[in-house]
């Protein structure tokens, strides 16, 4: 079946789809984003004592996909102007006119009340709740309130990418405990040096639209000092579950390893041969190379907990 | 006054958004009924066993 267009005195044209629209329909929900937090809601899942049907467990992981999307895709409606200034974004959706701002912000609220009715029925309403708490924090919060006013934008607004944990957990058990607690506060340490790592040799775009990046607004030596500061916060929260005994010696191990290997990265950030300002002599390449290893750090860390959990339950290790 | 007429290049564009738009929406509804079946069948079993 295909459209036919009339071409006059020559035969009618069949007409294919056009799938471009589509794909920036799916760009809207920020699919990159989305992996992470789909990582960390599955493990929050997979360490939860208790049983979960896979279809559902299946259905709550789509729920939190779909519902980091759609607080993706509110995002890019409320942040047109600057996304529409900045090089790394000005080729968006939105900004670029392929997709009317208000069709965006109602597919946005659409896919939110889906993901959070969708989880409800799926698992239970507490999950449904969490998730609904994570997508207003990140859309009022976050993206209207601190990220144009602070630059502890991103400390706070972390919270919003820290909940994945919690709500995989709620999904499975229906209340919330001390594990995953240490995991959402393992997510919002992690997000300040990742994130500052990347706008020390990013800054430039956040600056042309007056977003208050640390960067921007204390300069690269302050910032250098604030990612080894919050590294050395993150590095023993990592090995907290072994220590409290809610997870062996397996993932003790690689959080002893991966929390080094952070600090490593820190302290040469810190370390960089750099002007009095701050600024980078040699390119950031420390900072882009702490960038990647959190990017490692975190999926290590979260592996090694369900990997940690499994032998546990297989009776490999105590 | 007659409204502005589409070219015959813009139609053909409009006509091929238009299709992949359907297309797309057909997809997500089916989809939507599988998901919802499929949970409701994981509810039952679930509550039997």
């Amino acid at each position: 079946m295909s459209d036919l267009i009339d071409r006059g005195a020559t035969a009618p044209l069949a007409i294919s789809a056009d799938w471009s629209e589509l794909r920036d329909w799916f760009a809207l929900l920020k699919p990159r984003v989305m992996t992470l937090v789909v990582f960390t809601g599955l493990v929050g899942m997979l360490v939860a004592p208790g049983h979960i049907h896979p279809v559902l467990g299946a259905a709550a992981i789509f729920c939190i996909a779909l519902g980091a999307g759609a607080a993706g895709c509110i995002n890019m409606w409320y942040d047109r102007d600057i996304d529409a200034v900045m090089r790394r974004t000005a080729r968006r959706p939105i900004p670029a006119g392929r997709i009317a701002p208000e069709a965006a912000l109602s597919f946005g609220v659409i896919l939110s009340g889906l993901s959070v009715m969708l989880m409800g029925l799926a698992t239970n309403w507490a999950a449904g709740a969490w998730l609904a708490g994570s997508i207003l924090f990140y859309v009022f919060i976050y993206t209207m309130w601190l990220k144009r006013r602070t630059p502890q934008n991103i400390v706070i607004g972390g919270a919003a990418g820290a909940f994945p944990p919690i709500i995989g957990w709620v999904a499975v058990t229906g209340s919330v405990d001390v594990l995953p607690l240490i995991l959402f506060a393992i997510v919002f340490a992690w997000t300040p040096p990742h994130f500052w790592s990347l706008s020390l040799w990013a800054h430039d775009d956040y600056q042309r639209a007056g977003v208050p990046m640390l960067p921007v607004v204390s300069g690269a030596k302050e910032t250098r000092r604030q990612i080894m500061l919050y590294t050395l916060v993150l590095a023993p929260l990592g090995l907290l579950p072994t220590l409290l005994g809610l997870a062996g010696w397996v993932y003790g191990a690689f959080a002893i390893s991966l929390g080094a290997g952070f600090l490593f990265h820190a302290l040469r950030v810190l370390a960089e041969p750099q002007d009095r300002k701050g600024v980078s002599l040699i390119g950031d390449v420390a900072a882009r190379n702490a960038f990647r290893f959190s990017l490692l750090h975190l999926a290590g860390l979260f592996s090694a907990l369900a990997i940690d959990h499994w032998l546990s339950a297989l009776g490999i290790i105590s | 006054m007659e409204p502005a007429r589409m070219t015959k290049e813009e139609e053909v564009a409009f006509l091929r958004r238009r299709r992949s738009r359907n297309i797309g929406m057909i997809v997500v509804l089916i989809a939507l009924v599988i998901i919802f079946y499929l949970i409701t069948m994981a509810k039952l079993t679930s509550s039997v066993s």
